[in-house]
């Protein structure tokens, strides 16, 4: 076996070894992570909190805003994807009906909005 | 054989290197459904929000606890005890802070009267099963591989949600029981210590104190400060200034509050403090 074989073999044994440990061994390690990057039950169980206080509060205004919590889409499309999500895992009738109540009233606020935008 | 292992060897520190370089620059791994346990500090305080004012709005202890779980603190009710300190700090809603308050209570057993929790409601976020493997949550810092495929545990029968009025009701107007003024040098200098308990003689949590002085006022709440008891709160006075006390939802005004001049041991001079002492008829 020449020199350069020798080498190059060793060169990619050392790559699949560097990768595997910088992916598996000691992949970067996150802290302070940001709310996109919540998994998708957890966001839902965000929304879902966010319609039980709505369900006393009834403030459009604060309800958004805690929605804002988890990123730039609308309220309203936040809220229908959490109720996807609640239907399809079978969440309990009472979680989907707290979605459902928030669902247009997000609807609303966001048309009252854009009249607020609209000249 | 010499020139076997030079050649191996070099390739192999070479490709290591490269190797490290691709996993943790050029493509490291890409963080995505990550629990809240791991968010930054800020957002864990919004989300810690959030289950307070749910909890304020359906009662439901088991589920705010599940949910305080998720956030993976190594004590809640520390956790809620901090935010609370920082809000105060930074002039934080009214609205949080009493949230807040009333979940602390409720964590350490004492539910308020006018918000019981409701047993009939199952949280359904099973958090302590499903962080992502490798994950430790008492170790922040801690590496952890992302999961892709997140499982759900499903409560097998739907339970019914609860029926209690989800807005707590004010309880009767507080009336002063006892004021005293103390001269103690093992108490910070001008402290306005209030306790509150409800008719039954039981610490009340979540009590709303409102303070007033020629030219400002400030909200804090009982609770806060649980290992000096559940109806406690206090206030920091400023020397020569008057104040005025109340309960928020209704109770006596006491007024003319200032701090004593008291003199220790060796004849100096400090502030001494104030107690109040305030029940429910």
């Amino acid at each position: 076996m020449s020199r350069w074989t020798q080498f190059f073999i060793a060169l990619g044994i050392g790559i699949a070894a560097g990768i595997f440990y910088g992916w598996k061994v000691a992949p970067v390690s996150y802290v302070d992570t940001t709310p996109d990057t919540l998994r998708e039950d957890y966001r839902v169980e965000y929304v879902l909190m966010v319609a039980e206080t709505f369900e006393s509060e009834e403030d459009l205004e604060a309800a958004a805003r805690r929605l804002a919590f988890l990123g730039a889409a609308p309220p309203s499309e936040i809220v229908s994807q959490a109720l996807t999500f609640a239907r399809e895992n079978h969440y309990s009738p009472e979680d989907i009906a707290a979605l459902e109540a928030l669902y247009p009233a997000m609807e609303r606020w966001g048309t009252s909005r854009e009249g607020d935008i609209s000249p | 054989m010499k020139s076997f292992s030079w050649h191996a060897l070099a390739g192999f520190l070479l490709g290591i290197a490269a190797g490290l370089v691709y996993a943790w620059v050029l493509s490291p791994i890409e963080y995505v459904d990550t629990p809240p346990s791991l968010l930054r500090e800020d957002f864990k305080d919004e989300y810690r929000a959030a289950i307070a004012a749910a909890y304020r709005s359906n009662g439901d202890l088991e589920r705010a606890r599940t949910r305080l779980l998720s956030l993976g603190d190594e004590d809640p009710l520390q956790a809620i005890a901090m935010q609370a300190q920082r809000t105060l700090a930074s002039g934080g809603s009214a609205q949080l802070l009493g949230d807040l308050a009333l979940l602390a209570n409720a964590l350490q057993g004492n539910l308020p009267e006018t918000l019981p929790p409701s047993p009939t409601r199952t949280p359904r976020l099973q958090t302590p099963t499903i962080p992502p493997e490798g994950y430790t949550p008492t170790t922040p810092t801690q590496t952890v591989t992302p999961s892709r495929t997140p499982t759900l545990t499903i409560p097998n029968t739907p339970t019914p949600r609860p029926t209690r009025t989800p807005t707590p009701t004010p309880g009767k107007p507080y009336i002063l029981l006892a004021r005293n003024e103390i001269c103690s040098v093992k108490l910070s200098e001008g402290l306005l210590m209030v306790y509150t308990q409800n008719s039954d003689g039981d610490p009340v949590a979540g009590a709303e104190i409102i303070v007033s002085w020629e030219g400002g006022e400030e909200h804090f709440y009982t609770g806060l400060k649980p290992e000096l008891g559940d109806g406690y709160a206090d206030f920091t006075m400023m020397p020569e200034t008057a104040y005025t006390v109340r309960i928020g939802g209704g109770s006596e005004t006491v007024s003319d509050i200032h701090a004593p001049l008291c003199e220790d041991k060796n004849g100096e001079s400090y502030w001494g403090s104030v107690r109040l002492k305030f029940k429910q008829p």
